[in-house]
């Protein structure tokens, strides 16, 4: 008890060592990939076995409609599985935006050693995006689709969300290493 | 030539005058004879030192403390700065008050102060040079110290506001907590070196996807550092601490804690 109580008040987490400090893994019901989320504010919610993540407002109310839902958080996130590498993935979504509303492409690498390309685009006056297209050597192309009320390229919080992605193949990779 | 009624008369003043000056004469000892200087003057003190020369006015006998440095104690200074007040009087009375004993040295020891602490913490959530660990979060703090005991050791609240650098209140983190603190002093002229350790527990805003998320902090810690007399009671202060830092907050309606060991830097002023 007095052990418990000494290492809750010296901390249980050293934030200057440890991956993705006071973040849940969250793990797809389908077991194809993994994400650290801070929850809160970020809420997971299933719908039909597709995990769709949100941040509600403060004075959000409880509903089942999944697009009202989407429409008043004020972040979301969507994960999808487009055709193609992540380049050709991003490309396609590129090619239908108009030009100079875009921000990137850039590259990243994630933590468990996945390379991507990501890009950030305005919709309308307070719809942003942001997609992180990303493959493991092998694996399938995954799309995280954000969505903001303000711009979200430089955003850090969500860069560590796109840091932490890992599909099934990369995290078995990652031990093997 | 004079008169005979003449000569008698000046015999008599002579006398007379010899008669008066015979007690004043006999006060060069301890006692003061003539009850009318002795209530003028009252209970009498001896300072052992030479006070500032006063004539006395012709007529009036020379003051008892013109002999003191014969035969008084160690001769103990005391300037006339450490005088509350002096005065003459019309009857060449000197009046004194014994002033304060002055702190050693001169210089107060600190009581109030009014600091400036930076320290980096982390950004819970974000993205930091190395992938996978959180941000880097620098935040600057000031502080209302008060050392309500402060001799050879101090002890001390301090009431601590901090804020993530770069903004205030409305677009980051920021956090306000309650210290005490206990150490050492021991003063050199001007310069008072010190150790102190501290605790202190509170509260810290995250800010998180624009949302306000309420949590705990709290932190133990290590200063060293000197308080430099910059006047007779106030000082400019000066230290490097060791911070361990603690955050302290729900994950999954699970209460999880987080902490960083870090240097921080520490101004302040006080009296």
């Amino acid at each position: 008890m007095l052990l418990a109580l000494c290492s809750v008040a010296c901390g249980q987490v050293d934030a200057g060592s440890a991956q993705f400090v006071g973040a849940v893994r969250f793990k797809d019901p389908a077991g194809t990939y993994a994400i650290s989320l801070l929850e809160p504010p970020w809420i997971p919610v299933v719908v039909l076995g597709v995990p769709v993540f949100i941040v509600p407002p403060s004075d959000a109310t409880i509903t089942v409609d999944l697009t009202h839902a989407l429409t008043m958080a004020l972040y979301s996130l969507q994960v999808e599985r487009p055709a193609g590498a992540p380049t050709e993935a991003m490309e396609q979504v590129f090619a239908g935006l108009p030009q100079g509303a875009t921000v990137g492409p850039r590259t990243f690498t994630t933590a468990a050693g996945a390379s991507g390309v990501e890009i950030a685009w305005q919709e309308a006056a307070e719809i942003f995006h942001r997609d992180a297209f990303i493959a493991g050597v092998g694996t399938q192309t995954f799309q995280l689709h954000f969505t903001g009320r303000h711009a979200l390229e430089d955003d850090a919080m969500l860069t560590q969300m796109i840091i932490s992605f890992a599909s099934t193949s990369m995290v078995a990779s990652a031990e093997a290493r | 030539m004079s008169a005979p009624g003449s000569t008698l008369f000046r015999a008599v003043a002579l006398i007379a005058a010899l008669a008066a000056m015979g007690p004043v004469a006999r006060a060069g000892g301890d006692a003061i004879d003539d009850p009318k200087v002795a209530r003028r003057l009252g209970t009498r003190m001896d300072w052992g030192s030479a006070p500032p020369a006063l004539s006395p006015p012709e007529g009036t006998a020379p003051g008892p403390s013109a002999s003191a440095p014969e035969r008084g104690p160690p001769p103990v200074v005391a300037s006339s700065s450490h005088l509350d007040s002096e005065r003459e009087t019309a009857g060449a009375v000197v009046e004194r008050t014994a002033a304060a004993p002055p702190a050693p040295g001169g210089f107060s020891l600190p009581r109030f102060q009014l600091a400036f602490r930076r320290f980096d913490f982390v950004q819970i959530g974000a993205a930091g040079a190395v992938p996978g660990l959180a941000a880097t979060e620098p935040f600057n703090s000031v502080s209302l110290d008060i050392y309500p005991v402060s001799s050879l050791i101090r002890l001390g609240l301090s009431t601590q506001y901090g804020w993530q650098s770069g903004t205030w209140t409305s677009h980051g983190d920021y956090f306000a907590a309650e210290s005490v603190s206990a150490g050492a002093q021991l003063r050199f002229g001007r310069v008072v070196p010190f150790a102190e350790a501290f605790a202190g527990i509170g509260y810290m805003r995250r800010l998180q996807f624009d949302r306000t998320i309420p949590t705990a902090y709290w932190q133990l810690g290590v200063d060293v550092g000197a308080d430099v007399s910059v006047a007779s009671t106030g000082f400019v202060s000066v230290a490097v601490g060791y911070l361990h830092a603690v955050n302290g907050f729900l994950v999954a309606q699970q209460f999880t804690t987080a902490f960083l060991d870090t240097w921080s830097f520490k101004l302040g002023i006080g009296f």
